[in-house]
């Protein structure tokens, strides 16, 4: 392609309303809600028209390719969800969503052999479908809020497909896939919610001015993005749900996780990172491009690190599938590395990183799903991928093993197959970032990628060596090992498409590759280089051979120090340094804070106890000393009436009558005294009693507070032992609560009110 | 001088009327309390949705009892938030209703069936009046009814656990009854006047003044609405009450109830104190951070619960939160999404709590480890349960991602990025506690009670389909309601 060609694709900007985007992304979601109704009515038909459904979506994706040609493809639904749901189709959205597309359609046909009998068929399908539906939303839709919502229903609806068997290990992995599924997409939420409201737009297109201009700080907004992306990515340190949840997932998912939802992650962080973060006038000096620069340095790294951190756990796995998993961790990290080198070497010479990540990201989706088909196939019969117990597959299922081997080098960069290609063009991509980006430590960056390449290498020679080589267990002898022809055909076609574009290179480049650069802001000089780039000549053929010499050094070494069965202590992991702690770490706060709350409470209720208990107390002695004072009242009383008596009798005879009736009402007063004597002395007995009482409620309640704040002290016997009571019962100390805000909220109120 | 003229106070005189009605018909005309119930819930709903028409096409207006002018008269006000709240509260009371005619007479011995209408409708008309009230005093006056009518609706389930936690709920609000009364008697002392239009003209002038006066009244409203709205950390009485209480009590306590005192929050302070008085005292600083305090705090406690009506309610204590964080940020998105979250909290909880209840009703268990494969058994209350639960988180495409929208958006509007953060983690808290219970639900194996649950009838799962519904289309269609919304956050913040 030439350089005016390359020119005239970077101006295209017609846009076309269609419908096309919309109904691809509908369709599958249509068409699962008839897959469950064939489930529930004509349980035959279903895996027939889940397979109808998937080609009639990729027919639906490829009838857009005429449209991107001219220009992109839009529509805009401005009533729902308040913001409005924006479709768009550029190249770049077209090529993602063909690539889904095609592997979903080829990922159906193998589940309908696959999946034959696995319990709960129906809902599989379902969720199958309507993730193809949300994974097409993702890459087609035309602003963040849209893909945003496809986002969130793509983790929800592939959580389903992970955890299909419904295992307690699958439930595990599919747990913590997706809590970080749900934390990427509250970061994705928060940068969006600072993209919004800074630039009031969230429009997939070069906005670098006004974010500057709106005082948003890209190095707070686009790590938010990062993350959210990175976690679906299998970015390190955020990959720790990929292995489980390969390990779990049937294979068909893995095939269409591996080609699909991982590459959801790379599409959002390419559309980030090299279009919505640049300036609007291309290659213009705008204030925000050298952090944009730096974060794409870091990118590199990252890359690097992710790389490197996938290999060397795929060499420690001994399951088929979880090295697979680590393998894809490995591979997004080449690709990461790419959108790196684009971002750091922006409009200048940004264009070859972008073309080798997307390049990478075809082609690993081709030998991923082809090699996770494989280890399915084989699954199939012996139902382990073990590959210290299943071995010696090479003689049972010799096509397979055929077909792996392609993909092998396919994935390993061997000269003639597809991944030469794509980590040729990365390797120039790192080489250009040392040569053009004045960073004298990406030269060390580059000796990295040549060691990841071997380890590549390593590892699947270790998966091959392992599953296909050697003797097989008895138990397998016996099997039959049929490969259905479905799964037959399958592979042959993956492994013609391996070859195919390991042997035409330039088709893929210049048709599909570089036209996805249009849109974006890379000098139109650097997009024809790049489309010239020459991947036969001497510099780049002699890289495979270092790596394979490198390999298989290696390999020796590893082998020699039983490094392949070595198992790492588990402390090794980064889940076990980092996330473990975390989780422990908060849900301990959770737990010590109600035990804490519930200590104080449990204080503040003792104490308020021994204050009444005390009252209880100081009220009988009160009433004793009552009691003492009538008695004495009442002892005076019966003097005066003696003396008052005497005095009667002996003064006047005349009063006798009414003497003796004095007489009378002083024996009643008297009986009257005594008798409140006794009453009193009971009702002090019974206040004593009570108080007792109360002393002993008190401690029995002590007791089951103390118990219960043991109890919340142990924190799993805590979460799942007994139903919490962290209430407070007691009303005391409610209402002191509330005298205590109303104190709290006078004394700031009229502290802190400053009056004009 | 038409019948719909006085639809203001009908909507509350006719519940009332009704209400009064009910146990004699509970004597004489059994089978007629049911309808009669719904069908005067029914004519507040029209008279609600009329009054909203009215309001939304010629603006805002003023109901005079006995056409006596307001100095003396009461009056009521018929604005954007009096008709969103009456209608939020008429929809989601007459839904919950419908369902509690059946779910009471498992829950509910029945000579006691007729009180509980009583009860019910008494509850309903002194939410509406407080909402429509344009008079303080007025207001205190529903403040206790709507508090003893809520107590009676707790302790009609007569166990332990329910007459202790209404004792706990008559005590604590009465004591917050004593709170707003003094403030009352406060701003009545230094302005002279009851009705919020007077009061509100007068604070200025005697703000000067009397300042204590009017901060201690502001310090009063804040404890007292506050302990009946279970702000955090108010809100000890909550917990048991709403886990205690029969299912369509819980739904419609939870719901609506305490939202109902935000709303009079809401009204006194941006309708009867100043705005430089506001300005001046840090009162909404003070209401954010009780409502960041509710909002993780809430959240922790909930995710240690294991009885699924409990867990509920301490979600519901976090809820609150988002709706005061509305309120305290003073912008105009936040205080949309703040009243935003009113209603869409009044659909999602009374929904999961109905849905809990049909759980319950059906399985007899209210343990959460026990739920297990309580999806495929009972498939429509689970999935108004996870529909429910992805609201609380905050999914797009259900209505509790609208509400985060603009409170997040809000929170940025002021400059405070911090709360929108707040936002973002208390959602992934929520999803920590809600998620693992849809998760087992779907994948779990059914056991016990659980894999052989009770028929339920049709008026349960009708209301939880229709609840259900309503999550879906606001969240997706969230115009329909936030016309209304935008105008009252609008006329509220003083810009329309």
């Amino acid at each position: 392609m030439s350089f005016a060609a390359a020119q005239e694709i970077n101006a295209t900007t017609e846009t076309i309303t269609s419908l096309l985007p919309v109904v691809a992304v509908l369709f599958p979601l249509a068409g699962s809600v008839l897959v469950l109704l064939a489930g529930l009515y004509a349980e035959k038909f279903r895996s027939a028209l889940a397979v109808l459904t998937a080609l009639v979506t990729f027919g639906l994706v490829l009838a857009i390719y005429p449209l991107v040609q001219h220009g992109t493809v839009i529509y805009h639904f401005a009533d729902v969800m308040e913001y409005g749901l924006f479709f768009r189709a550029d190249f770049l959205s077209f090529l993602f969503a063909a690539l889904f597309a095609g592997s979903w359609l080829l990922a159906t046909i193998y589940a309908t052999v696959y999946m034959k009998k696995e319990a709960s068929q129906t809902r599989f399908y379902v969720f199958l479908l309507s993730t193809l539906g949300h994974c097409l939303g993702v890459v087609l839709s035309g602003d963040l809020f849209s893909l945003f919502l496809f986002f969130e229903l793509m983790t929800f609806s592939s959580y389903v497909l992970v955890i299909h068997r419904q295992t307690e290990q699958a439930i595990r992995a599919g747990t913590i896939m997706i809590y970080m599924g749900v934390a990427g997409g509250l970061s994705l939420l928060m940068g969006i919610f600072m993209l919004y409201w800074g630039v009031g737009t969230l429009e997939l297109a070069p906005l670098l001015e006004e974010i500057m201009a709106a005082g948003i700080n890209p190095l707070v907004v686009i790590p938010l993005f990062i993350v959210g992306f990175g976690i679906k990515m299998g970015m390190a340190p955020l990959h720790i749900w990929l292995p489980r949840a390969y390990e779990e997932a049937p294979s068909p998912v893995n095939a269409i996780s591996s080609a699909a939802m991982l590459k959801a992650g790379a599409y959002g962080m390419i559309r980030i990172l090299t279009m919505v973060f640049t300036p609007a006038t291309p290659g213009a000096a705008v204030a925000g491009v050298e952090i944009v620069k730096y974060i794409g340095f870091a990118i590199i790294w990252v890359g690097i690190i992710t790389m490197l951190l996938g290999a060397t756990l795929a060499i420690l796995q001994n399951n088929a599938k979880r090295i697979l998993g680590c393998s894809s961790i490995s591979q997004m990290g080449y690709i990461l590395m790419g959108i790196g080198v684009a971002t750091f070497l922006g409009y200048e010479k940004g264009a070859m990183g972008f073309a080798g990540s997307l390049y990478h990201i075809i082609n690993h989706s081709v030998f991923k799903a082809a090699l996770f088909m494989m280890v399915g196939a084989i699954y199939l019969t012996t139902l382990n991928v073990d590959i210290t117990k299943v071995r010696g597959m090479f003689k049972k299922v010799p096509l397979v093993a055929v077909t792996f081997l392609i993909a092998y080098a396919g994935i390993g960069g061997i000269p003639g197959l597809n991944g030469y290609v794509s980590k040729t063009i990365l390797h120039h991509a790192i080489v250009d970032a040392h040569k053009y980006g004045h960073a004298q430590s990406l030269l060390f960056a580059e000796k990295l990628f040549v060691l990841a390449s071997a380890m590549t290498l390593v590892y699947f020679a270790k998966l091959f060596e392992g599953l296909f080589l050697g003797r097989t267990r008895p138990e397998d002898d016996e099997k039959s090992f049929k490969v259905s022809w479905v799964i037959k055909s399958l592979l042959i076609l993956y492994s013609g498409i391996i070859l195919a574009i390991g042997v035409f290179p330039e088709f893929v480049l210049n048709r599909l590759v570089i036209p996805a650069a249009a849109g974006f802001s890379f000098d139109p000089k650097n997009v024809a280089y790049v489309a010239h780039v020459n991947v036969w000549a001497w510099q780049d053929l002699k890289e495979p051979l270092i790596v394979f010499i490198l390999a298989a050094v290696l390999y020796l070494i590893l082998d020699h120090a039983r490094a392949f069965t070595w198992k790492p202590p588990e402390w090794l992991s980064v889940e076990f340094m980092f996330y473990l702690p975390l989780t422990r770490f908060f849900f301990q706060t959770c737990c010590r804070f109600g035990a804490s709350f519930d200590t104080a409470i449990n204080q503040t209720y003792m104490k308020s106890g021994k204050v009444a208990s005390a009252m209880c107390t100081y009220i009988t002695s009160f009433d004793s000393s009552i009691n003492d004072a009538y008695e004495k009242s009442g002892s005076v009383a019966r003097k005066i009436v003696n003396q008052t008596e005497r005095f009667d009798s002996s003064i006047n005879d005349a009063y006798e009558k009414s003497g003796s009736v004095a007489r009378n009402f002083v024996n009643q007063t008297e009986r009257f005294d005594d008798a409140l004597n006794d009453a009193y002395e009971k009702s002090g007995r019974t206040a004593k009693r009570l108080v007792n009482k109360t002393a002993e409620l008190d401690g029995a309640l002590d007791d089951a507070y103390e118990q219960s704040g043991y109890r919340s002290r142990s924190l799993w016997d805590r979460m799942r032992g007994r139903p919490s009571d962290w209430n407070i019962k007691n009303l005391n100390f409610d209402s002191l609560l509330m005298a205590l805000m109303l104190g709290l909220f006078l004394f700031i109120l009229i502290y802190y009110t400053k009056f004009a | 001088m038409s019948i719909v003229n006085h639809f203001p106070v009908l909507a509350v005189v006719v519940l009332l009327l009704f209400a009064y009605l009910m146990p004699l018909l509970m004597r004489w005309r059994k089978e007629w309390c049911v309808p009669a119930t719904l069908g005067a819930i029914g004519f507040s709903l029209i008279a609600s949705l009329y009054m909203m028409w009215q309001v939304m096409t010629t603006g805002p207006f003023m109901y005079q009892m006995g056409s006596w002018a307001p100095p003396w008269g009461i009056e009521f006000s018929i604005d954007y938030l009096a008709v969103f709240a009456t209608m939020t509260i008429t929809i989601v009371g007459l839904i919950v209703i419908y369902y509690g005619t059946q779910d009471l007479l498992h829950e509910l011995k029945e000579q006691v069936m007729g009180w509980y209408y009583t009860l019910y409708l008494l509850l309903m008309a002194s939410m509406i009046g407080m909402v429509l009230t344009n008079d303080l005093f007025n207001m205190f006056v529903f403040v206790e009814i709507c508090a003893i009518a809520s107590c009676g609706i707790i302790s009609i389930k007569e166990s332990r656990e329910c007459i202790e936690a209404a004792f706990k709920y008559l005590v604590l609000s009465a004591v917050g009854s004593g709170c707003l009364l003094l403030a009352i008697a406060m701003i009545y002392m230094v302005t002279g006047h009851l009705n919020f239009t007077y009061v509100a003209q007068a604070l200025p002038q005697v703000m000067d003044l009397y300042p204590l006066n009017i901060l201690v009244s502001l310090a009063l409203f804040l404890v007292g609405l506050g302990v009946k709205a279970a702000l955090f950390p108010l809100h000890v009485w909550l917990p048991d009450a709403h886990s205690s209480a029969p299912s369509p009590s819980s739904a419609v306590l939870s719901g609506l109830v305490i939202k109902v005192y935000a709303i009079a929050m809401i009204k006194l302070l941006y309708k009867v104190y100043p705005p430089e008085l506001l300005g001046m005292a840090p009162i909404m600083n003070m209401i954010l951070w009780m409502a960041t305090l509710a909002i993780i705090i809430g959240s922790m406690f909930a995710i240690v619960q294991d009885d699924i009506k409990k867990m509920l309610a301490y979600s519901s204590i976090a809820q609150i939160g988002y709706v005061f964080l509305g309120v305290g940020l003073m912008s105009e998105s936040a205080l949309q999404g703040g009243i935003l979250h009113i209603f869409n909290h009044a659909i999602m909880k009374s929904m999961l709590f109905l849905s809990a209840g049909a759980i319950i009703y059906a399985t007899g268990t209210r343990k959460l480890s026990d739920l297990k494969g309580i999806g495929i058994t009972l498939p429509v209350p689970t999935i108004a349960f996870s529909l429910g639960a992805f609201a609380m988180v905050g999914i797009p495409i259900t209505n509790g991602f609208i509400s985060k929208w603009y409170l997040a958006l809000g929170s940025l509007d002021v400059g405070r990025p911090f709360f929108a953060a707040v936002i973002l983690v208390s959602s992934l808290l929520n999803g920590i506690y809600y998620l693992p219970i849809v998760v087992n639900a779907f994948f779990g194996e059914p056991e016990g009670a659980v894999a052989e649950p009770r028929p339920l009838p049709r008026q349960m799962v009708v209301s939880l389909i229709l609840l259900g519904s309503g999550v879906i289309l606001f969240g997706v269609f969230p115009s329909l309601i936030l016309g209304v919304v935008s105008k009252a956050a609008q006329s509220l913040l003083g810009l329309l």
